[in-house]
């Protein structure tokens, strides 16, 4: 008997771990951005330039990862659902009435948390086990 | 266009794509081109320049430059060359204007802005953005006799935007004034006003406009038009659907000039289109209501070459309208064939 009770604290660990890595997409930030959790409609509104700033008042710089890539399918299909043709025609009609502009594309993962990791105002979607201890996650698509 | 014209043009492209590449982290280049065609299978003239000849005037290239100056300032600006004026190419400044976030959702911009109030009028160069060729000319064309406009390219003055969520609905309010400058130097819309409102969802969306101004310097066919020095008003609202692949848009605007007889237009246009993969059929049916009235109707396809492309083909049959005591013209059909490319 107390050798379960031993076990019960390195099963809930292999719980919560595999939990963790479950969630294939993690959207992320500066570690001292003061924003620790953002809902799906405000990841959704910051990275369509709908919403140009974090609800604390702070201006937002979204990143993507380039087209092709497969977080980038993830997070736009299940965050914004939008097709590829359909993210280009919406950033069109931003673009060609000044609206804005979409957000700055990064060719791969590291560079994409390395520029989170030095910007303080800086949001992007990596895969889930891609953050460092500079970076945090405040939504994560499953 | 003269050479010296045409040297401008292309310098003004090369310096935005030398700007673009040297301060790519903060200035965004990007730029949209139709290739584009038609022919008129009857004997009239459509829009001034479509006959059974054939006609390129639906060609055009755009180059946009935006630029974030701080946290809350941005500028950005178009431009644009049309082969619809005999296939001069002449590169003009489409629009451009500054952009300061004072917080809370609201904007402040000032320069020369596009037209908010239809809605497709401030996208309306770029193809990709809608099923047609051209939107439906009954309600998004200017009057060549010197009428009242319902749809404007541009203004030149000052707007507060304000945008706001409630739950999953955005909604927005432009209100703006300034002058708008008629093309070909064919007058000033001056005293402008108006505002436009929005609502919607990414399955819907509805416009409201409203425009007020005093047109000076418009020519009619027989010398001045009736309608300057009088306040010419426009009352427009929109609404669009898509989901599920089906698309639904219609608009209703009605225009008049106080104080000139027979100078109202009502115009509308409904539309209907299904994605079927990459294609999307649609058909439209537009009426316009003025001293020249007519109806048409648009059957279509938009294919989708890529995100970026797509190439489309319409057929359209204009059927003027009888005045009262008179006999109607003949209906004559107009076949367009265009590809939007945007990057």
């Amino acid at each position: 008997m107390k050798k379960l009770i031993l076990l019960i604290p390195i099963f809930l660990s292999i719980m919560f771990f595999s939990a963790s890595s479950l969630a294939e997409v993690a959207v992320i930030v500066n570690a001292n951005n003061p924003i620790n959790k953002l809902s799906k409609t405000e990841v959704k509104r910051l990275f369509l330039g709908k919403l140009k700033r974090f609800p604390g008042g702070a201006k937002a710089q979204p990143l993507d990862l380039r087209v092709g890539t497969k977080e980038r399918s993830t997070f736009y299909s299940k965050v914004v659902r939008k097709s590829d043709a359909q993210l280009k025609s919406y950033w069109s009609t931003m673009i060609f009435s000044g609206r804005g502009v979409p957000p700055k594309e990064f060719n791969d993962v590291a560079e994409a948390v390395e520029w989170v990791a030095k910007n303080k105002n800086a949001i992007a979607y990596i895969p889930a086990g891609a953050a460092t201890s500079k970076v945090k996650a405040v939504f994560t698509i499953n | 266009m003269s050479k010296s014209k045409k040297t401008i043009g292309l310098c003004l492209v090369m310096f935005f794509s030398c700007v673009g590449s040297s301060f790519a982290g903060d200035t965004k280049v990007s730029g949209f081109l139709r290739a584009g065609g038609a022919l008129n299978l009857g004997d009239d003239l459509y829009l001034e320049r479509i006959d059974k000849n054939g006609n390129t005037g639906d060609t055009h290239f755009g180059v946009n430059i935006a630029s974030d100056i701080t946290d809350n300032m941005s500028v950005a600006g178009q431009l644009w060359a049309s082969g619809a004026e005999g296939g001069a190419f002449e590169m003009v400044l489409d629009w451009a204007y500054a952009s300061w976030n004072i917080g809370s959702g609201l904007n402040l911009n000032g320069g020369k802005i596009k037209y908010p109030n239809l809605l497709v009028s401030d996208t309306i160069d770029i193809g990709i953005s809608y099923p047609w060729i051209r939107p439906p000319q009954e309600l998004y064309t200017f009057d060549a006799e010197g009428g009242p406009n319902m749809s404007l390219e541009s203004f030149v003055g000052g707007s507060a935007v304000y945008t706001g969520f409630a739950g999953d609905l955005e909604y927005s309010v432009n209100a703006y004034l300034g002058e708008s400058y008629l093309e070909g130097g064919n007058g000033t819309l001056s005293k402008m006003m108006g505002a436009a409102f929005d609502l919607g969802t990414d399955a819907f969306k509805l416009k409201l406009g409203y425009n007020m101004h005093m047109p000076e310097g418009v020519a009619g066919d027989l010398g001045p038009s009736e309608i300057n020095s009088n306040n010419v008003s426009t009352l427009s609202f929109g609404a669009k659907i898509n989901m599920a692949g089906a698309l639904i848009m219609s608009e209703y605007a009605a225009s008049s000039a106080a104080d000139v007889a027979e100078s109202d237009i009502k115009a509308l246009y409904a539309t209907l289109g299904y994605s079927i993969g990459s294609m999307m059929p649609h058909f439209t049916y537009a009426s316009r209501d003025a001293e020249e009235s007519n109806t048409s109707m648009t059957f279509g396809l938009k294919y989708q070459i890529n995100p970026g492309a797509t190439l489309k083909f319409d057929f359209t049959q204009v059927s003027p309208v009888a005045e009262e005591g008179m006999e109607a013209e003949e209906a004559f059909s107009v076949i367009s064939a265009a590809m939007d490319v945007v990057f």
